[in-house]
Order: structure tokens, then sequence, then C-alpha cells
């Protein structure tokens, strides 16, 4: 599952205009790019098959996923579990190009649209761990960290430019800028459950959330057409904006010329909880749902003039932002939301577990993410109306396949395939305003394929690896499972 | 085994695993598998016969049985069926588990009757709305556990459910008797449990309670190569039975009528739950139903997930008893595991041979404080 966080920070993080699925963008910074939240289930099991694993949830990754999976421990016994992943983003946000008119022809402004670029980041480490013990009476308790969000991001643009090419007084550039995002959640939880009568399983688990979010994105000066300012757009003018940091000219990164930052922190812990319930309704099928809160975290945001703004050091607007106050404001207290998700599954076992098909459907509600929203744009700053920025709730479709390859006293060899839908949540802008449309675009469906492996060594060990695969992410996952 | 055999002899303690699981443990189910035949023929008299609970679905049972059960045979051939020669027939289910299955001249009950032109063997479909709690599970490899005290080879325990009819004795019907297999020949198998006419057309059982044979004759040890004087069961193999009935059958009712292997693991993931919670007592009511069902040890349970376990009952019965402070009952359950050798490989043998001697040393204090009691 993927999530996002809520921000009502108001001020978009970084880099704008990731079209890739799964961003985050908590404000309306002109580079707001996508925080790609990494919600997927943990478990390399669960990621070979797509993280469709809420019906089935039979390993201790349900603490997070369905603790209500627990007690499918009281049967084979306790176990620790420790995942490591790898996750490779590829950071796609509009760098450069021409929208709303024809390009001009003068300088870098050549290009008929809009043009992506991307970034690639990678992030590696331990992305769960935990110990599901069972009770005596058939209680299930599971503690784990579990990696909710681990994201690094880089970008650069150049800046696009709007406008029609014949008044070209018309046009207008958007700042290149440089963003950088990190962004790490990471959940300690606790979690339990309890088989009711009637093959019902209830759970339910609370977590303590840490959140360590820094950001920064700095905008550089780039001339207006009206190169030597005296009143008239002529040949002079084209020739003198075609130089670095000109209108029509390369971007010109250098210090000096660095007109204004951004910068996004955030460093709080808060709770939540997440519920399960697991239904076999025979040795074939079983159904599974959870609820899942998202945490909130409070985030600061600045923006400030550098050297070569009006006023290096300030504000362009005194006044912070803050949940109650949106408008005539800049920067300010923000929230983070991570989008609460609703989910539910159902999963075919056939007779000794060999083949297994799951189902997932999840709602996330990645709308809560502009609740919020703080402003942190500059030209918005008195203009802002957060109903211009949404982010659809996502609809997530998760299929999962399993099939054990062989079993014998000394080895159990698994297979596993998967597959999901994750649609577009990229904050998208809806108003009016040339230049954040070109920034804030709706991002794109994406299906990922999933594949893995598994191995259960003398009823002792399991190790699982697992590959997740889409046009712009992939994570790569090994699990190990020591059974008491 | 021997250092088993002397631990037991220590203790007092009768070795009474020997003889194999059916006899006290799932006896019940093998004779709920098996029905009793009364055929009344023209000229007068009932003969007894046995046959099968093959499988069953929504309102049918398939029963198999030997053909001359219902026809009669002459010496050395199979008559062809004569219907006329058939008054009556009544097919009796252990225990009344449902109301006897009656068809006489004036009312026709049975649906389908299915005879095998080269083998001795009669399909009967019969209407039945109860659900049975067995049908029989299929074997074509008999288990060997015991070793034959001459030959030095391992025998075959089996075991023939049927009418016992001795000659001027009222028949004795769903007798179990067992013995061993003697020889086995690519369509037939002989065996040495006593087996009399009334087990014509009755199941040979292997010693986890799976088909692997119809009871249709009696051999003598001349025919065999066996000791003479001696009498010997002979049984039609399952392999070429299926073949001929395989065609009479609906497509799904072999396959489905296995449940037995599966309610015993599905009654040994349950078990291990128990185990798992530390419940002893439910953990000794549950591994004991899992032996009803199926008392062979070996083979690998679903637990969980892709968590896969050794199916070992009765060494959990003994973990369970000996849990409970009853070393002597749970030394006998391990001594039965340990003659099963499926324990030996799986990596709790340790653990195994661990309590085993603690269970002895305990008793060994206990008969020591009995002694000196009893000497005071």
């Amino acid at each position: 599952m993927r999530g996002a966080s809520k921000a009502r920070l108001g001020f978009w993080l970084l880099g704008c205009c990731l079209g890739a699925s799964g961003l985050v963008a908590q404000t309306n910074d002109d580079i707001n790019s996508g925080l790609q939240f990494n919600f997927s289930t943990p478990g390399a099991r669960s990621l070979g098959m797509g993280g469709a694993f809420l019906a089935l949830a039979d390993d201790a990754t349900a603490a997070y996923t369905n603790p209500a999976g627990l007690t499918n421990l009281t049967v084979g016994g306790s176990e620790f579990s420790l995942e490591l992943r790898q996750w490779r983003y590829a950071n796609a946000f509009t760098d450069r190009g021409h929208a709303f008119g024809p390009p001009s022809g003068i300088g870098i402004d050549t290009v008929d649209g809009l043009r992506t670029a991307e970034a690639d980041s990678e992030v590696s480490g331990i992305s769960f761990l935990s110990l599901g013990y069972v009770l005596p009476k058939g209680f299930t308790l599971a503690f784990y960290r579990h990696e909710l969000a681990d994201f690094q991001a880089g970008i650069e643009s150049a800046g696009a430019i709007v406008g029609s090419g014949e008044r070209r007084r018309n046009l207008f550039r958007v700042f290149p800028a440089r963003s950088s995002l990190d962004l790490e959640i990471v959940n300690y939880g606790l979690s339990g459950a309890y088989e009711l009568a009637g093959k019902v399983s209830v759970g339910a688990g609370v977590s303590f959330y840490q959140l360590d979010l820094a950001s920064r994105t700095e905008r550089y000066f780039r001339g207006e057409q009206d190169a030597d300012d005296d009143g008239d757009v002529d040949a002079d003018d084209d020739r003198l904006s075609r130089q670095p940091g000109g209108f029509f000219g390369p971007p010109d990164f250098l210090g000096d010329n660095l007109f204004n930052v951004q910068t996004q922190q955030g460093d709080d812990d808060t709770w939540g909880v997440n519920l399960g319930v697991l239904w076999k309704i025979n040795p074939l099928w079983s159904l599974g749902a959870a609820y899942r809160q998202g945490p909130d975290f409070d985030v600061q945001a600045r923006y400030v003039y550098g050297p070569r703004g009006p006023s290096p050091g300030q504000s362009a607007n005194p006044n912070l932002c803050s949940p109650s106050r949106t408008r005539d404001c800049l920067g300010g207290q923000g929230v983070l939301h991570v989008p609460d998700v609703y989910a539910a599954g159902v999963a075919w076992i056939t007779s000794q577990g060999r083949t297994k098909i799951t189902l997932d459907y999840d709602r996330v509600q990645y709308s809560q993410l502009t609740d919020d929203l703080i402003n942190i744009l500059a030209r918005e700053a008195g203009v802002f109306d957060r109903s211009q920025y949404r982010v659809n709730d996502g609809n997530e479709v998760h299929l999962g396949f399993e099939a054990i390859l062989g079993v014998g006293s000394q080895l159990v060899a698994t297979l596993r395939l998967g597959a999901w839908y994750d649609p577009a949540h990229a904050l998208e802008y809806t108003g009016t305003d040339e230049p954040l449309l070109t920034r804030f675009q709706p991002g794109d469906d994406v299906v990922h394929a999933a594949t893995g492996v598994g191995l259960v060594i003398r009823e002792n060990l399991q190790v699982d690896a697992a590959i997740d695969i889409s046009d712009r992410f992939k994570t790569a996952s090994i699990s190990l499972v020591k059974f008491f | 085994m021997r250092a088993r055999h002397g631990i037991l002899l220590l203790l007092g303690l009768a070795p009474s695993w020997a003889p194999a699981a059916a006899q006290d443990d799932f006896t019940p189910l093998l004779k709920a598998q098996t029905v009793k035949i009364a055929v009344a023929r023209e000229g007068g008299g009932t003969e007894v016969g046995s046959g099968i609970l093959l499988c069953q679905d929504e309102s049918q049972a398939y029963i198999l049985t030997a053909r001359h059960v219902l026809f009669g045979k002459s010496p050395g051939n199979i008559r062809e069926p004569d219907a006329g020669e058939v008054n009556r027939i009544e097919i009796s289910l252990f225990r009344n588990l449902a109301p006897a299955i009656v068809e006489s001249r004036q009312e026709k009950v049975i649906t389908k009757q299915s005879a095998g032109k080269s083998r001795d063997l009669l399909l009967l479909t019969v209407p039945l709305q109860q659900v049975l709690p067995a049908t029989a599970v299929l074997s074509t490899a008999p288990v060997g556990s015991e070793v034959d005290s001459r030959s030095g080879e391992r025998q075959a325990a089996v075991y023939a459910v049927g009418s016992q009819q001795e000659a001027g004795k009222v028949a004795t019907s769903w007798t179990l008797v067992e013995g061993t297999l003697f020889r086995r020949d690519p369509d037939l198998l002989y065996h040495t449990a006593p087996i009399t006419p009334g087990f014509s057309g009755g199941p040979l059982f292997n010693e986890s309670g799976a088909l692997i044979g119809i009871n249709v004759d009696i051999a003598s040890g001349l025919e065999v190569g066996g000791d003479q004087g001696v009498q010997y069961g002979r049984a039609l193999a399952i392999g070429p039975v299926i073949e001929t009935v395989n065609k009479w059958l609906p497509g799904n009712c072999l396959r489905s009528s296995g449940p037995v292997r599966e309610l015993a693991y599905e009654t040994y993931r349950r078990a291990m739950r128990a185990v798992s919670i530390k419940d002893w007592l439910q953990a000794e009511a549950l591994m004991r139903q899992a032996l009803q069902y199926l008392a062979q040890e070996g083979g690998s349970v679903h637990l969980q997930g892709m968590r896969y376990t050794t199916y070992l009952p009765r060494y959990h019965l003994g973990l369970a008893l000996y849990k409970e402070n009853r070393c002597g009952d749970a030394l006998r359950e391990w001594g039965r595991s340990e003659v099963q050798q499926a324990v030996q490989d799986d990596k709790r043998y340790r653990k195994l041979k661990k309590f085993q001697k603690r269970c002895i040393e305990i008793l060994k204090r206990d008969i020591q404080k009995v002694s000196t009691t009893a000497g005071r």
C-alpha cells in the first residue's frame, strides 16, 4: 500500500510535477515533487505477491498489514523476521519546454510542449524487523519496526516557458530550481490478535511513528524578456536574454544567483492505530480486512529570499501560514498527513497450502494530502486557494499468486508472482494559472509486476527474495524468518 | 529398538504398540467404511458378504464388492450375472450409520450395478442421503513396519474387515482380522489375515488404514507357495481394481474419496496449535483424534504460510502426556513413534530422546519411592 502524507503543509516540498504515481506533495512550491511514500506491505513474501496479503496474513508481517493474521502464528509458533529492502526511484518532473503557446525559437525556447526529466535515487536499509510471539490461551503479540516511508529525491529543473510567443511580453518562465528531499517515517508497533469462535480472528495494533523530514528547494533567478529594462522587447533583449540566467538562456545555478529558498523541516512523532479481521471461511477460502490510520506530523516550512532576491534573508510575506490561516501568508506550520487506508482481500488456498491466489483492494485516502495544504509560493501568497489543489483517493488492486514447488523434510521451495495497479496520485492544480498548471500535472497510473522465491530450510529458517518493478520504481527485498 | 524394549521392560510397561496401529486406533473408522451385504437366493438360505464404501456424492454412495457376492460363483470360473436367482439384497452400514438399503424383487432400490467381465468385481450405486463419516482412502503401496523373524524381511501388516461366518455359528459382522502381506503379484495380494467367506468383497487395508485390495477368495498354502495347511486370503490389488471401476464412477468421486488424510492433517494442524499455545489437554485429545484418522507418521503437513511440518501425532501425543506428568504413557507413545521411524528423520528426535531420558529418571524415582514405602 502506498500512502502519502496528507500534507497540510502548505507548501510543497520538492519537486513539482513528478508525474509519477505515489507522489505526495505537501506544498505548492514551484517544484513540488512527489514524495514516493513507501507504503507497500512489509515482507519479501508479500512483495513477491504484488502486496496482496490481507487475507493470508500468515506471517509476522501481518502485524502491520492485517494484525488479525497474527493468529496464524499459533499454528506455526513464534518467529523472528528481518527484511532488507532497496528502493530505486526515477522521479519524473517537468524540466523544460513550452506550454500554452508555440515556442518563440529564441535561445532555449525551441521545444514545443513540456518535457519531463527523470532523476534517479536509491535508498536501502532494514525495512522490517519483528518478533511474533505466541502466548498461552491463543493470544498472539508482535513487536516490530517498520520503515513506513524511506525516500530521497534530488531534481533539477531548467524551467518551462508558458504563454503565446506572438505576444512575447506575456511569456512566463518558471524559475530554474534545484530540490532535494530526504524523508523517513519509522513505525515502532505492537500488535495483538485473538481468534474468536467461528474461525474469525481480530487484531489491533498501536504504532509510534517518527518523522524525519528535510527538504530544500532553491530557485534561481532568470532575467525578464525585457533584458535591458528599457520598456520594450526588441532584438537587443533577445540577444541578452539568451545568456545564462537570461529569460531564454540556460539556467544559472551559481550561488549568487539564488533567488529564493523553500525549506521544509519535520522532526515529530505521533501515534496511530491499525485494525484487522481475518475470516477463514473454510480451508479453501479466507477473507481479510484492515484499517491503517496514517499518522499526522507537524512540519515547518520557510520561504527566504536568496542573494539575488529583492530582500535577501527575508520572506516575501511576513505572515506565516497555519492550518487556520491559508491566505495572505507564506510558509509557516503545516501538518503532514499520511493517508489512511481501508483494505479488503480474499484468498483462495488449495489443499495443503500448495497454491494460493490472493486479491486485495486498498482504498488509499490520498485526498487527505490537501486537507491542510499551505502556501509556499510567493506568487500565490495573496490568492492561494487550497481547493484548486487536489489529489484523488487511490483505488489500488493487488493480485498475488504463490505456488509451492516442492515440499521435503529439509526444504520447501516456493515461487511467487504478483501485479498491482497503482493509480495516479500526484498533486494536481486545477486552477487557471498557467505556470502552476505546468508544475502540477496529473500523474500517471502505474502497473507494477512482482515476482519472488522462498525457501524454508529444515523447518527452522525461511528465506524470501522478491522484486517489484514498474516504469519508475523498483523495489528489491530479501527477508529472513527464524522459527522457534 | 532394543533399547526401547529394555526401557519398557525396566518400567514394567506392556509393549502394547507392537501390532501396529489399527487394532485400538482406527478400527471403528475402518469398519465404518465397510458394509455387510446379505443376499437371499431363490433356492433358500442367505449368504453374507462384504463391501467397501468407495465414495459418496450428494445423493448416492458407491459400494465396491466382489461380483460373486451377488451372483455366486462356481469353482474355477465366474458365472454370468443371473439376477433372477436373487430374491433380496440387504446392505447394512456399521452401527446403522444409515438405514439399511434393501432391494427385493418387488422394490428395486439399487440404482445401478456395474460388473467386471474379467475381474470379480461389482460396483453398486445406491441411494444414500446421510453423509458418511468416512469412505475409502486408496493406496497402492502397503506400508511395512514389521520384520519377519525368520526371513528378516519386512512384512507389511494388513487388516481385513468383514463378516465372520463359521460353520454352525451366527455370523459376526464387521470383524477386523489382522495379518501380514505374504505375497504381492501384479493383480493379486496374498495375506495371512484369517478371513472367512463372509469377508468376500470386503476391504483389505494397510496399517495406515488405506484400502489396498478387495478380498475375493481363500487360497491354500500349496497354491501360493506358502506353508502347507495354512490358508491365505486372496485379494484383488487396488491398482487393477481401480482401473476396472474408475469408468463406472463419477469423475471426481475417487478424488473426493480421501477425506481421511485431509481430516487427519486438519486435526493435526489444530493439535499443533494447541501444542503451540501449550494447551496440553487439548493437544492430547486432538493428537488422539488425528491418530484415529491416520496412524502412520510421516509426510508433510501444511501448518500456515510456508510452514510445513512432519506428521508426528504419536510424538506430540507423547509430548502432551509428558507435559501432563504422565511419563509412562508418554514413553509408550514415543516408543510407538520410533517404531514408525518417521520421527528419527525429524529435528524433534533429539527432544524425544531428551524427554525420554527425563521420563525414565522420573519413573525410576517413582518406583524407588514406592519400593521404599512398601519396604517400611
